[in-house]
């Protein structure tokens, strides 16, 4: 199934939910903000969302900045 | 000398604000940050990419720094406010700096869009900071609105020009109750001093010091700067004479008479 990260299509294999697929992109739990369809998730409920066809993430971090 | 900055119950020692952009690599942030002995140190949120996993910036802030995220990137009142909303999920405090810009060639701050901004996140318990263009009336509405303090600029984002908006900055610091804050524009460890002479606040610094040949060391020349011109803003400047000479040294018992 496709879903859109950070503006890009991304193709999911199985299924799997938001924290499995946070922790698939490699990302640390508390580096990284997410939206879910326009909503701010916290960390702890990521493991009960569970990723379905044209779901929409935001993956935001702090970077440097003035 | 007790002369602390209270911003949003906050007690602060430091006057000198740092941003954490443009720096060459992040392991110099840490040294940079402890010689401008700085204690508000501002950050971005971005997309974050798995193509480019770099390492975690809060790593390279010193423990004991209070995060200032900005809502850089933002275009309205709107995309400002759930920038914000998402940097406090992150668990970092409450500080929010609001940046919000349309104009993509001067990155002139919108204080319209601003102030909204402002109103929103004030409310919702942020300690808010709002970056904007000196303008007494805009000023006047972020207090109304709620801001923990006013950041007019000097000059525009990133371009080491000083202080070219003096005499309106100069209006700010008399007419709002709200501490000000000289951010962005700033290029020079003097044009910190002549902000802080003037009785700004505090003044914010990230261009000068990461584009600087030693980052280090400029962040060391403008902690001196900063404390200096604060210093001798409390001390009161000696008064200007508008033309003609005043001696320093006694007009009597010359040699010569």
């Amino acid at each position: 199934m496709e879903i859109t990260v950070n503006g890009k299509p991304v193709t999911i294999e199985f299924t799997m939910s938001l924290a499995q697929f946070v922790d698939s992109r490699g990302f640390k739990f508390k580096t990284v903000v997410v939206e879910y369809n326009d909503e701010i998730v916290k960390a702890q409920a990521w493991d009960g969302i569970v990723l379905k066809p044209h779901d929409r993430l935001e993956i935001v971090t702090f970077v440097g900045g003035g | 000398m007790n002369d602390k900055l209270v911003i949003g119950n906050q007690e602060l020692q430091s006057r000198l604000f740092l941003g954490t952009g443009k720096f060459s690599s992040n392991k110099i942030m840490p040294s940079a940050i402890t010689a401008a002995k700085a204690q508000v140190v501002t950050v971005a949120l971005r997309r974050a990419d798995q193509a480019y996993p770099e390492e975690n910036i809060l790593n390279f802030i010193p423990k004991g720094c209070i995060l200032m995220p900005n809502t850089s990137g933002a275009r309205t009142a709107e995309e400002a406010v759930r920038i914000a909303r998402m940097s406090r999920t992150l668990g970092c405090g409450d500080w929010i700096k609001i940046e919000v810009i349309s104009d993509n060639r001067y990155l002139l701050p919108d204080n319209q869009e601003t102030i909204k901004a402002t109103q929103i996140l004030a409310a919702e318990g942020f300690v808010v900071l709002p970056y904007m263009s000196p303008d007494i009336m805009s000023a006047k509405c972020l207090v109304e609105a709620g801001a923990a303090a006013v950041m007019p600029l000097g000059a525009p984002i990133g371009s080491n020009r000083g202080l070219q908006t003096k005499e309106l900055i100069r209006i700010l610091i008399e007419e709002i109750e709200l501490p000000i804050i000289v951010d962005a524009g700033i290029g020079r460890p003097s044009e910190a001093a002549e902000a802080m002479e003037m009785g700004a606040a505090a003044v914010l610094v990230n261009t000068a010091v990461a584009t600087a040949k030693d980052p280090v060391a400029m962040a060391g020349a403008f902690e001196l700067a900063v404390r200096a011109g604060r210093q001798a803003y409390l001390a009161g400047l000696g008064r200007v004479l508008d033309c003609n000479a005043s001696a320093s040294s006694p007009l009597t018992g010359f040699l010569h008479a």
